[in-house]
Parts: structure tokens; sequence; C-alpha cells
């Protein structure tokens, strides 16, 4: 089977959102934590992660640095999700190694169509 | 004085201009004392030829209270100043005289210096405050847009799936049901969010003080918990010679359900939370709440008070960070005092001492 798409948030009802908006990209996993992230990664790689900034307590900018950082895991794609929109925010989205930052809300059309570039 | 410091530079100019009149000498002017040395930051008249010598001395006197006056400081002709300092008394900047020759410097003159002195310190500790409260500002702004777009994602993304795709009954009710929800915590934040604004802009001027009796207004808090259905859990211990606190009463009852609510919703099912009273010197009202909950880290219970902070163990989407926020902000209108005790562990006590109406018994 193709490697999943992996949707972390730690909002139950986005992680349905942008599951059911995924789900014509193909197999689409999802966390809610850092825990359960690094656990999906190491299990099932994913070809691109779709990550929420801030994950409650966690932060998942920081996921993205360490991810990115190491080569074993550095060719995941990684679409940063925000609710943060300020330019900053931003730069130290794609600081961080993050292939795409987009704002939420977000069309779920959208989400697809820049995942679905990211994968191509 | 930290070089990131706005320098209201138009202020101390008139300042320095002032002082040149006032105190008739050749220069006078404003001495930043920055981590890389001593600047001459706004000057009126005449600069000494060596500055290196007037920068010296404003850091010779920096940490010294009162004018200092060299009359004939040799080869530098007169220089005088006064250390200019915040009311926590870090030292902000230096403002001085000077003049090429040496010259007397009476006690009018120094009285005039003096009173420059603190029209410099307004206008330094004023830009200051005005910077941290735009900070503010700026941090509560950002934080609120991005609570807002949290549900809006909800509620944009679901509508657009459920109107570009098909799904059966059941998935259809499962999404509407989260629009819905995720909609009704928009409107939370945003009246939150008003009530805040509201309590702030307002200050102690838009509450209605009066003589309010604490009890009526802890069963008006109860009722407004009343429907998380837990109030079997309160045990209340309450002084039966209170005088009435110097409170708005719907204020004060929306303080206490605050508290009550995060009491009863944080803390282990099925736990007692204690809710105490007694009279303390002042006069004053104390009032205790106290849970056996999980307790918080220091970390946290540092940041209850803050805008849309929610605790690591909040992770239920009823919450919306603002509570605590608004509590704080009508305790601070009362002039009442608070204080957290808590660890993890051990639970959380929260105890407010509330300004009573002197003597009155009620």
């Amino acid at each position: 089977m193709a490697e999943p798409i992996l949707v972390v948030d730690d909002q139950r009802e986005l992680r349905l959102l942008i599951r059911l908006s995924l789900l014509s990209l193909g197999r689409v996993e999802t966390a809610g934590t850092v825990a359960e992230a690094l656990a999906q990664v190491a299990n099932d790689r994913p070809r691109l992660i779709v990550l929420d900034v801030s994950l409650g307590a966690e932060s998942g900018l920081e996921l993205c640095r360490s991810l990115k950082s190491d080569p074993a895991t550095s060719g995941i794609r990684i679409l940063l999700l925000s609710a943060y929109g300020q330019d900053a925010d931003v730069a130290a989205g794609l600081a961080a190694g993050a292939d795409r930052y987009m704002l939420k809300p977000f069309s779920p059309k959208d989400l697809v169509a820049a995942c679905a570039e990211l994968i191509a | 004085m930290p070089a990131s410091l706005p320098f209201p530079l138009p202020e101390l100019e008139r300042v320095a201009r002032m002082a040149l009149r006032q105190c008739g000498v050749a220069g006078a002017g404003i001495a930043l004392h920055e981590s890389d040395g001593t600047r001459l930051a706004a000057w009126a008249g005449a600069r000494p030829v060596q500055q290196g010598a007037l920068a010296g001395f404003c850091t010779d006197i920096a940490l010294r209270d009162g004018i200092t006056v060299a009359e004939d400081a040799q080869a530098h002709g007169f220089l005088a100043g006064v250390a200019l300092a915040a009311p926590d008394g870090a030292r902000l900047a230096t403002l001085c005289l000077f003049d090429p020759a040496p010259r007397h410097f009476g006690e009018d003159e120094r009285a005039r210096l003096a009173d420059l002195a603190a029209l410099a310190v307004h206008a330094l500790t004023g830009a200051a405050q005005l910077r941290a409260g735009g900070e503010r500002r700026q941090r509560y702004l950002t934080q609120a847009s991005h609570e807002l777009r949290t549900p809006l994602a909800s509620i944009l993304g679901f509508s657009e799936l459920l109107l570009k795709r098909e799904f059966d009954a059941a998935g259809r009710q499962e999404l509407l049901e989260i629009v819905h929800a995720q909609a009704g915590r928009m409107l939370k934040v945003l009246n939150g969010t008003f009530d805040l604004a509201r309590l702030e802009a307002g200050g102690r001027a838009g509450l209605r003080i009066a003589a309010t009796p604490l009890d009526g207004a802890l069963v008006q808090a109860m009722g407004i918990v009343a429907p998380l259905g837990q109030n079997d859990r309160l045990r209340l211990e309450l002084a039966s010679d209170l005088a009435p606190a110097a409170a708005d009463p719907a204020r004060l009852a929306q303080a206490l359900s605050i508290v009550l609510d995060n009491a009863l919703r944080y803390s282990t099912p099925g736990t007692e939370v204690l809710v105490r009273t007694w009279a303390a010197p002042g006069p004053a009202i104390g009032i205790e709440i106290r849970d056996a909950g999980p307790g918080m880290t220091q970390e946290a219970g540092s940041r209850l008070f803050e805008s849309f902070y929610r605790g690591p163990g909040a992770l239920d989407t009823e919450g919306t960070g603002l509570g605590m926020a608004i509590f704080r902000e009508i305790m601070d209108l009362h002039g009442a005092r608070v204080e957290l005790d808590t660890s993890p562990g051990t639970g959380t006590a929260l105890t407010i001492l509330l300004p009573a109406l002197g003597g009155s018994h009620g």
C-alpha cells in the first residue's frame, strides 16, 4: 500500500476535516500529539505530513524542525497549518523547514490542491 | 537603559531646551546609558569639546541620588547632573548641564533642575508604559485572532464539504453538529473578548459598587454554575457576621462563578470543593475556594490569569481561556487581593481578600 498522508492536529474536529478533505489523495492517518505523530512516522512512514503549528502545550513547529533535520525523515514533505497568520509566523514555519505554510481557516479544495502538488 | 526602550526624543529635547534657558547654562541634555556606553541623546545648546568627559561625568553620577554639581570641573568648565530614575529605582538616563566656564549653581537653579528631571522621568516612563501597553494589546489581538480562526476553520471547512459532497444522513448530522458547536465556541470567545474589553475600558467607574452581601453573590454564582450539575460537591463554610462587600453584585457573582466553574470542572470528579469565608482586617472579606484537583505546576499557575491561557489538562473545547483573565480584571477593579496556592498533586486554593464596607454589618 502507498505511503499515507499523516494529519497531526490536537483538535479532533480539525483532524476529521482534514482527513475527509484529503481522502481523494489516498490513505490518511491521524495523530493528536507529538508522541503519536512520531510513532506513526516510525511505523508507517508518511509521504506528507499536514501539521498544526501549535498542538496544545506542544509545538508542531518544533516537530517540523526535528523531522526536517533528521536525514531519516527529512524527505517527508511537510505542510504546516496555523491559525497564526503574521509574517513572522510564516517565516518561522518556513525556517523550520516546512515545504508549505497554510493559514486556518482554509478551503478544503485549496488544501487538497496544495497537498497534491507536494506529493506529485 | 535597554536600547530597545522607546525614546521620546521630542519631549526630552524640550526638557533640554527648558534646562538650557531656566538654568542659564551653555548646553543641556540627556545622556542615555546603553550597554556599549553613554550617549548624549537629546541635546540643546553648546556641546563640550570633550564629550567623553561629560559622558564620564553622567556615568559617574548615574547611581547617585539628587543633584551632583562640579562648579569647576578643571578643564571641562562647569558640569551638573541628576540621574533620572524610574519609580522602581531603575536608572533610565541622566539629565546634565554644561558650561565652558566655571560658575556657581544656586538653590533656585537646583530646584529648577529637579523639576525638569521629574518632567524627563515622566516622559521616559510614559513612553515605556505606552509601548508595554501596545505590545500587550498586540499579543492579545494575535491570540484572539487565533482563537477565532480555529473554530472558523471547522465551520468553513465542513460547510464546504457538506455543500460539495454527498454524505449519508448520519454523516451529514455529525458534520452539522460540529459546525453548530464550533459556531457556539466562536460566540463564547467573542463574548468573553468583548466582556474583558468592556471591563478594561470601563475601569472602576464602570462598576456599580454597592453594599453587597457575599452570601447573596455566592448563591447567584452557584446558580450560574448549576448547569454543570456538580453543586452537590460544594462544601460551604460561611462566616455569619460578615460586613457586606463593597462590590458590583453582578460582577462579583460572575467572578465567583468563574472560580467555582474551574474548581468543579478541573478537579477530580466526586471530590469536595471547599468554599470558606471569614472576616478579615481592612475591613475585608476573605474567600477561599479550594479543590482537591490535580493542582498546577508553577508555570501553569503563573500563567493562569493570562488571556487565552489554557492549562495542559484543559483539552476539552468548553473553555475559552478567558475566564480567569476576566476574574482577575474584576478583582483588580474591586481592589481585591488574589492569591493562588497550588502545586501538582495538592489541589488548588484561591484566596480572595475583597474590600468590605467599613463598620456597617449587614
